[in-house]
């Protein structure tokens, strides 16, 4: 089953029924938000978001524009539009974020459950589903072990359909999200698992994923779990493309499976997320032949402190190996042309958040590094001149409305 | 300003109702359902019809009060809830009034709707239900 298309064939008559149904629509059934972020990075080593490398890059932004439209109380759509300028990894260019379509069957406290169809945001652990949309995240960089930036489109939506739920059980409440469907690929996806931009492309892709949160005591305690499998079918380009760039027709495998926890008090969240990521190339070959399979394994562990409505601090850790086989990158970096570091990263991040009115948020970070894992190929081109220890000083301005 | 339109200070307890329009009846309205209609995680009352959530704004005092002592959650998290569906497109955000007295002529003039007010609120309270019981 192809996907590819259903978000597009949905949109026009999603907007059809929006334009005639906004001349009567009152306010409680129709909205429109929206927010814009600025962000300013700095590094004394390699790049991110843009040329950062001991000058300021000023090469990020995200605007975002949501509407929704209640057709019955049980039929709901929405669309969200998204620019985001990231360096060389996202260029600005408006991109539907979401069209869906939101049909629930049962609306009570012990058990609701629907169905939504369309382009939907991939709910995948705590924060994936509103990464770009800073007023949700807890820092300006979310944990890029876990919610790596570059293979972001991969991550971000999916054309397909979910059926969800959330049901009372002892303790608390059960929420169940079971998607299927066609993830975004692009060329950010190569950089991302082929670690190039490859002679071919990948063409077709399906995934499935399943995510269960259990909320204990109201929400006090979060627990949860995300399992997922992506299939991406390659297909080779013009013939005569480099060895080192070409791999074989045949599918990337992806499969995920990540643990969640939360505990939330007045003043403290403490939250950590743990994932083991299984890539396998076995069937593209290529210069994976030498390492057809990997254990990509990652966690963070963050605290937050809120000290009144308008401040907040943060701490966190955030680990990533690329091959649990080979956690320092030793054996790899004889494999592939790179540098060891290029294998792992280990992150310090300090924040700081400022809300001196419900609509706009300023945050300041810094992250202290080791390693190069997550640091994207589009904006660090010359893998021999990244730099194993680099620091990372973000500014970031938000305003919703 | 919140402090004089509601005519409180932030060292008084009071007990704050929950209040419903006049049409909602014989509705189970308990502790779940109110953290669920609240964190617009439900959308419809039993008999099917829309439920229509006012709020006063985040950093007022009532609705500190009412969401940590009737809810029983923080408001933050009840601010993560709306947040993250209203950008995932899975949910919308409550209404957002300016004053009690807003709260209580909107609720009054809204089939369908939930909201709440402090106990020093004692206006024509008889074109509203207040719900006692949960």
């Amino acid at each position: 089953m192809n996907f590819k298309y259903f978000a597009t064939l949905l949109l026009p008559g999603v907007s059809g029924l929006f334009t005639s149904s906004c001349l009567h629509a009152d306010e409680e059934s129709f909205s429109l938000s929206g927010f814009l972020t600025q962000g300013v990075f700095y590094t004394d080593n390699n790049n991110v978001y843009g040329e950062s490398d001991d000058t300021p890059s000023f090469d990020f932004h995200e605007i975002g524009l949501n509407t929704a439209y209640r057709f019955t109380p049980a039929l709901r759509g929405a669309v969200q539009v998204m620019s985001r300028q990231a360096g060389q990894v996202d260029n600005g260019e408006p991109q539907l974020d979401y069209a869906l379509l939101d049909y629930r069957f049962s609306d009570s406290p012990g058990a609701s459950y629907g169905v939504r169809a369309g382009r939907l945001k991939v709910p995948f652990g705590f924060y994936n589903e509103t990464r770009d949309v800073a007023f949700t995240r807890p820092s300006i960089l979310l944990p890029q072990s876990l919610y790596f930036d570059q293979a972001r489109n991969l991550e971000l939506s999916i054309d397909g359909a979910i059926l969800y739920g959330s049901m009372e059980v002892p303790g608390g409440w059960l929420d169940l999200d079971l998607l299927y469907g066609s993830p975004k690929t692009d060329t950010n996806v190569e950089y991302a698992y082929l670690a190039m931009d490859a002679a071919g492309t990948f063409e077709d892709s399906e995934g499935y994923m399943a995510r269960m949160i259990y909320n204990v005591d109201s929400g006090r305690i979060r627990i949860g779990t995300t399992v997922a499998e992506y299939r991406l079918s390659y297909k080779p380009g013009a013939p005569g493309a480099p060895v080192w760039n070409e791999f074989n027709e045949g599918d990337l495998k992806l499969n995920v499976a990540m643990l969640s926890a939360q505990y939330n008090t007045a003043n403290w969240s403490l939250t950590g997320e743990y994932m083991v990521h299984d890539i396998d190339w076995t069937e593209l070959g290529g210069i994976y032949t030498v390492r057809p399979k990997t254990p990509l394994t990652s966690y963070y562990l963050q605290v937050q402190y809120r000290l009144n409505y308008n401040w907040d601090l943060l701490l966190r850790y955030d680990d990533l190996v690329l091959d649990g086989n080979d956690p320092l990158g030793k054996r790899n970096s004889l494999l592939f042309p790179k540098q060891a570091h290029s294998f792992y990263a280990q992150d310090v991040t300090l924040g700081v958040g400022w809300q001196p009115n419900p609509d706009w948020l300023f945050r300041a970070e810094i992250h202290n590094i080791k390693g190069t894992g997550w640091a994207a190929e589009q904006d660090n081109t010359d893998p021999a001149s990244l730099k194993k220890y680099w620091n990372i000083f973000a500014l970031q301005a938000t305003y919703r409305f | 300003m919140l402090f004089v339109v509601l005519g409180l200070s932030s060292g008084q307890i009071l007990a704050d109702s929950v209040i419903v329009s006049l049409d909602v009846k014989d509705q189970a309205i308990n502790k779940n359902f109110l953290l669920a209609a609240f964190s617009m995680r439900i959308t419809r009352w039993p008999d099917g019809r829309r439920i229509r959530v006012f709020v006063l704004p985040d950093r007022a005092p009532l609705h500190q009060r009412f969401v940590k002592q009737h809810l029983q959650v923080f408001p933050y998290q009840l601010r993560n809830n709306w947040d993250r569906q209203v950008f995932t497109g899975t949910g919308s955000f409550p209404v957002t009034v300016a004053s009690m007295e807003e709260m209580y002529h909107m609720v009054s003039q809204t089939e369908g709707s939930i909201g709440y007010i402090a106990d020093s609120f004692k206006l024509n309270l008889e074109k509203v239900r207040v719900v006692d019981e949960f």
